[in-house]
């Protein structure tokens, strides 16, 4: 992985969708080792300020920094230091976990920790349609990692994960931050991660 | 580029059943326009054009919703387009490989169909001809229309939709098969061409925009 | 002067205005389409070849010139909505779509009213018929996208470039169709650049309807973008 420092810094980011607000004043800075917990029920908006962190969500209010340097108007070049891995597995139907691998080396240029878990978790050479909800998000980790970005925005990273399955991937969130990266990870089991930097949407709240 | 082009062709390849149908789909539907003749053969000569067009039409566009919405829905697509590759030429590949996967098999035998269609061999060619060089654009249309109805799932609202999109296309189209002339290098077929590359090089650009406007 | 004009983009502003011009244009509608129907079809004579059915053309020629410039307008709007992202553009477009779609169908009805006394036939496929059928399903089009999509914002972007894009092909395949047949339809009724238009008795009537079309459009896209704002409770800024 890169060694690099890198920072992002949100300045009172709101975000409305069909007029009516939904992310109000969010405020955090994260430089290269640290991460940010991100909590609240379900619906408050949690995947939406990761989408608009990616560049999904074009219309926002406010201002997205890295490396003191503001990104706010270009996602496509914001993307470029983003590595994303949602809450659904998304992977393609009808091939192996091998050949996604493939698949993926083609966008992301780099297979080398990816092949190394893969051969750790020993999965299965059948089609993803018969892997387990578990094994799916394996490899979903597994593409994560072939990003080799130095953000990481997490989606409910470690649901449907075994016990073996959650201490490989804080295994690997802590190497990603020893090696200068910072995470972003938004979950409702807040317990693993750090509780020092924590925001909890539902403050936030409007009715 | 020809990575991504082969890695595409590997997914249609297992989870295309949609290239047999499309096939099979062709050569029924041209059936029903050889029948409604009702044996009728200076009728059936003066179908065969129409009927050829309009099958390969109806095939491409009753596969649209394999050509990105399994991405939107599984997901793929939010990885496609954070990644290195612009996605501009993910969507050119994309589309590349549904035009060969599904249209190249109809064209190899559509020349037979026609023959059944009483068409002069010499026309067959030109008609083959013209066929793969204005049936692209139909692929990179269906393209840009479905990347517009991400949101909604219907395939019959995608069908619906995309039909007025291929006005220009079909009308060029029959009209250069039926043309007498032949120097392939007249203006109607020159506007058949520009019409294609027209549609070939707008595609990418407002599908990626399109998926954009899609996801905020 | 640019930003007192888009400061009508905010809703409560719009909704202002609105108040203001609909009932102007209303008065407007009815005062120049009553005298200018009545000046039609009872003052004028009639043709000496079409008789009085040519007096269709105080209704057909001014919902043809409704029917193209209400997709020039939704054309603009859409770009206005993805370039500002004001709500009331893309609704002023949502608005005005059934508008137009309703001026097509009248284009088409009368039309094919006169074409059935003097050409013989309810419908030829002529070019001029041929773009207005086109022109009729990139409406339905748009307005089946806008029943499709349930988030409001979505379904503004993506109706938008449905518009944009079908305004591109809708001129193409015109163009193709024209090329391809040159048709039975007379000329233009009215053109800038022509010496002589119409007879003048025609003239000044047919001018009348435009202008009571025109405003009878305006009020009925200021009434119907004010309502969809009502429902969507947009309030703040747009």
């Amino acid at each position: 992985m890169i060694k690099k420092q890198i920072s992002i810094s949100i300045h009172s980011l709101s975000c409305a969708v069909d007029g009516k607000l939904v992310l109000e004043d969010i405020n955090f800075s994260l430089t290269s080792g640290q991460s940010i917990t991100i909590t609240g029920p379900n619906g408050v908006g949690k995947t939406l300020l990761l989408h608009v962190i990616l560049g999904f969500k074009s219309s926002f209010k406010g201002h997205i920094l890295i490396n003191e340097v503001d990104f706010s108007e270009d996602p496509d070049d914001r993307q470029e230091q983003i590595g994303y891995y949602g809450h659904r597995a998304s992977l393609q139907a009808g091939l192996t976990p091998l050949e996604i691998i493939k698949y993926w080396k083609a966008y992301y240029n780099s297979d080398a920790v990816a092949m190394d878990l893969v051969k750790f978790w020993g999965l299965p050479n059948n089609t993803v349609e018969n892997c387990s909800e578990g094994q799916r998000k394996r490899i979903g980790l597994a593409r994560l990692s072939m990003m080799q970005r130095n953000i990481w925005l997490l989606d409910e990273p470690t649901t449907n994960l075994d016990l073996e399955g959650k201490e490989k991937f804080l295994e690997l969130h802590a190497s990603h931050l020893k090696s200068g990266g910072l995470s972003v990870i938004t979950t409702h089991e807040p317990s693993q991660f750090n509780k020092n930097k924590m925001i909890n949407l539902d403050k936030h709240r409007i009715n | 580029m020809l990575n991504i082009l082969k890695l595409e062709f590997l997914i249609v390849l297992r989870s295309g059943s949609h290239i047999g149908l499309a096939f099979s789909f062709f050569l029924f539907f041209m059936l029903l326009f050889a029948l409604s003749s009702l044996g009728n053969s200076s009728f059936l000569s003066g179908l065969g054009l129409t009927a050829v067009w309009l099958s390969l039409l109806m095939s491409i566009l009753l596969t649209l919703n394999k050509i990105i919405h399994e991405d939107f829905k599984s997901g793929v697509l939010e990885y496609l387009l954070i990644s290195d590759i612009p996605i501009e030429v993910t969507l050119f590949c994309k589309t590349l490989v549904h035009w060969v996967s599904v249209v190249i098999p109809l064209l190899i035998v559509t020349p037979l169909v026609l023959i059944t269609f009483q068409i002069s061999s010499d026309n067959v060619a030109k008609v083959v001809f013209i066929l793969l060089l204005g049936s692209p654009s139909l692929s990179f249309i269906g393209m840009m229309i479905s990347c517009l109805t991400l949101a909604n799932r219907s395939s019959l609202l995608l069908t619906t939709i995309t039909i007025p999109f291929y006005f220009p296309t079909l009308l060029l189209g029959i009209f250069c098969c039926a043309s007498t002339n032949n120097n392939l290098i007249a203006f109607e077929y020159l506007l058949l061409y520009a019409n294609t590359l027209f549609t070939i090089v707008i595609s990418p650009y407002i599908s990626a925009y399109a998926i954009k406007l899609n996801y905020s | 002067m640019s930003n007192k004009f888009w400061k009508f983009s905010n809703p409560v502003l719009f909704k202002k205005l609105s108040g203001l011009i609909s009932p102007l244009a209303g008065i407007i509608a009815i005062l120049a389409i009553i005298p200018g129907l009545v000046w039609g079809v009872f003052f004028t004579n009639p043709d000496y070849k079409q008789m009085e059915t040519v007096k269709i053309i105080f209704i057909h020629v001014p919902a043809a010139f409704l029917a193209i410039n209400i997709y020039l307008m939704m054309t603009i709007t859409s770009l206005i909505w993805l370039v500002r992202r004001h709500y009331v553009s893309a609704l002023a477009a949502k608005s005005a779509a059934i508008i137009g779609l309703t001026m097509t169908i009248v284009t088409i009805i009368t039309g094919s009213l006169w074409g059935s006394s003097t050409w013989g036939t309810y419908w030829v496929w002529d070019p001029r018929l041929t773009s207005f059928a086109i022109l009729l399903c990139f409406y339905v089009g748009y307005i089946l996208l806008w029943q499709a999509i349930g988030s409001l914002e979505k379904a503004a972007n993506i109706t938008s470039l449905f518009c944009i894009i079908g305004s591109v092909f809708a001129l193409l395949s015109r163009y193709i169709v024209f090329f391809i047949d040159q048709g039975l339809h007379q000329g233009p009724t009215l053109s800038l650049d022509q010496e002589k238009n119409i007879d003048n008795s025609y003239y000044f009537p047919l001018i009348l309807m435009l202008i009571g079309f025109s405003s009878l459009f305006i009020y009925l896209v200021l009434v119907r973008t004010t309502t969809e704002l009502n429902k969507f409770k947009l309030k703040g800024v747009g």
